[in-house]
């Protein structure tokens, strides 16, 4: 069984794009609507690492040409991995805390202080109900992650898996599923040798502005 | 179990051959077990928080870690004493690691934001995984495992699929999490605390308490184990990870995802309901963790019940730390033949009669148990785990 990246999508600073379609734009408010199939509720309200990682998610999503919410008994679910994992949220949270006298600490804020918090956002919203897991190695690398999630697809745990690495200010996520199967009607967009480096960092396309 | 196949080649079994934790009842799984057993809580008022608006709450904390004059975390000083009562066989140093917290380090960024010292940049969980490894001398690859609640027996789940896959032959897993006024402030601005100290299953149950804790599982391939002389304290025999998709705080009301990851750790097992003798439950003592995942085990066991009990109401909701805790906490009970009884229970819930009870319940050493964890996201899992001696020779 080989396992291949039926969409890559990504987000980075006022970027956004997918690598299957070789889409790159200008990542604008009603672009991001645009990008998800269904409204996002709440949206506005995620913190910055899970809108870009829920972004990331749905173009990859629609890169490999697949809706959600999936057909039943599809199990899709989704690994993370990433630098300095919810440190932003961490700060925001505690220093909120701090400056109100450490009385009381704001719910909607502490929620997102977890580093599977933004996987937690994507899966509710894309009907995960696969595995939710950040499993990041040093530095951040998604080596392990992609293992991980390679590892769950052959088992058959699940269907597909959403592979995501989460950075400051940027977001890439590859939809992964077993060569063959039926989840995607389309190619992949790029075998699982390349996942790990694409996803990692390093930009998978120029971008040019609109 | 007894006549039923197994896929699995025998020598990717994957054995736990060595253990121990710190709780708040101390240091070592026996001290852990002796006081759950006995129905004694360690649940106290915890000195650091006592500039909190919930210092009076009771929680499940380790006494003798604290030092003002250290600058490392709470959850390296747990860690670190661990690492000073061992004896014996050194890990291999190419050993895997996975390192599993919710948290981490997080009492560091809490000194470096009110002032205290050193930098909130370098909090990360890469630095705490960098200093894990250096402490343990490790020169394999190692990773942060971490969801929610879930993360350790979410890594025991990882560490055994690797082993079964011809990934690793030696995995190390260590998870630790602090009480800290980050963790307690955020589930006090939930509502999810509750003042008079957690009581899983409990007909007035009103919140979880936090705690906190460390532990190791070291963990090996059965040729492996064989090949050095380790013999085994129990295996993971399956493991289940399921998502609700429901809410970021909130379980789904009818467990079930829950339910779902239950049933692919037995499935992994290959193992059915008839063979669970006990279940080492979550029971983390709010409303509506305690009635899902009442929901999720009557889905799965159908009608049958068997006796099942949480550690929370003794120790406390040691968060990232509690499956392993758990775990290590089921292989024991197995060890004795008897589930543990629930800690701080004084009126079941009608929904747990049956399944919890306020003293120790005898059950069938020869069955496996089920460790169930469950963490905000919605994130739920579940372990099978069977004593060494449990599955016959397959060929």
């Amino acid at each position: 069984m080989r396992i291949a990246a039926y969409g890559i999508g990504w987000a980075e600073g006022d970027a956004m794009g997918a690598l299957g379609r070789g889409l790159s734009i200008r990542r604008t408010p009603e672009a991001e609507r645009d990008s998800f199939q269904h409204p996002f509720k709440n949206y506005s309200r995620l913190d910055g690492a899970s809108r870009d990682a829920a972004l990331a998610s749905a173009l990859a999503l629609a890169d490999a040409g697949v809706s959600y919410p999936f057909d039943s008994g599809i199990v899709a679910g989704m690994a993370g991995a990433g630098p300095a994992a919810s440190l932003s949220s961490d700060i925001e949270y505690f220093m909120d805390y701090l400056d109100n006298g450490r009385i009381l600490g704001r719910a909607n804020l502490f929620i997102y202080t977890l580093p599977t918090s933004p996987l937690a956002e994507a899966s509710i919203h894309f009907g995960l109900l696969g595995p939710c897991l950040y499993l990041s190695d040093a530095e951040g690398e998604p080596g392990s992650a992609l293992a991980y999630a390679d590892r769950t697809l052959r088992s058959g745990a699940a269907h597909a898996m959403l592979l995501a690495h989460i950075g400051r200010g940027r977001a890439a996520c590859a939809l992964l599923a077993p060569e063959g199967s039926s989840f995607s009607a389309r190619a992949p967009a790029a075998g699982i040798e390349q996942v790990e480096i694409t996803l990692s960092g390093r930009r998978p396309g120029p971008w040019e502005p609109r | 179990m007894p006549g039923r196949g197994d896929m699995r080649p025998l020598d990717r079994r994957a054995f736990i051959v060595e253990c121990d934790m710190v709780t708040a009842y101390g240091w070592g799984v026996e001290a852990c077990w002796e006081g759950i057993r006995a129905g004694r809580t360690a649940l106290r008022p915890c000195p650091r928080l006592k500039r909190t608006e919930f210092k009076d709450f009771p929680m499940g904390h380790v006494e003798d870690i604290e030092d003002p004059a250290r600058c490392d975390s709470h959850v390296m000083r747990m860690i670190g004493g661990l690492w000073e009562r061992r004896s014996g066989a050194a890990f291999p140093s190419e050993s895997r690691l996975l390192l599993a917290t919710a948290k981490g380090e997080i009492d560091l960024l809490e000194r470096a934001l009110r002032g205290e010292g050193g930098a909130a940049s370098e909090c990360t969980l890469e630095g705490f995984l960098a200093r894990v490894r250096s402490l343990l001398g490790l020169s394999g690859r190692g990773a942060i495992v971490s969801s929610a609640c879930a993360s350790s027996a979410a890594a025991l789940g990882v560490a055994a699929a690797m082993i079964r896959d011809g990934e690793a032959e030696c995995v190390l897993v260590v998870a630790a999490d602090a009480v800290t006024e980050f963790a307690a402030s955020g589930f006090h601005s939930l509502m999810a605390l509750d003042p008079a100290g957690a009581r899983p299953f409990d007909s007035a149950r009103a919140g979880l308490s936090a705690g906190e804790g460390a532990a190791y599982a070291f963990l090996m391939s059965a040729a492996c184990a064989r090949r050095m002389g380790r013999a085994s304290l129990g295996e993971v025999k399956g493991f289940g990870l399921c998502a609700d998709a429901n809410h970021m705080t909130g379980p789904a009301r009818d467990g079930n995802g829950l339910a779902r990851a239950i049933e692919a750790a037995l499935l992994a097992a290959g193992a059915t309901t008839d063979d669970i003798g006990s279940v080492s439950a979550h029971g983390t003592g709010t409303p509506y963790n305690d009635s899902m995942e009442l929901k999720a085990l009557s889905r799965v066991f159908g009608g049958r019940k068997v006796p099942a009990y949480s550690a929370k109401g003794g120790l406390g909701h040691t968060m990232g730390a509690a499956g392993l805790i758990e775990a290590l906490l089921a292989l024991r009970s197995m060890d004795a033949g008897e589930t543990p009884p629930t800690v701080n229970l004084s009126a079941i819930d009608p929904e747990a009669r049956g399944w919890v009870s306020m003293e120790p319940v005898r059950f069938d050493p020869a069955k496996a148990v089920l460790s169930t964890n469950s963490g905000f996201g919605g994130v739920n899992a579940a372990l099978v785990l069977e004593r060494p001696e449990m599955g016959p020779e397959r060929r």
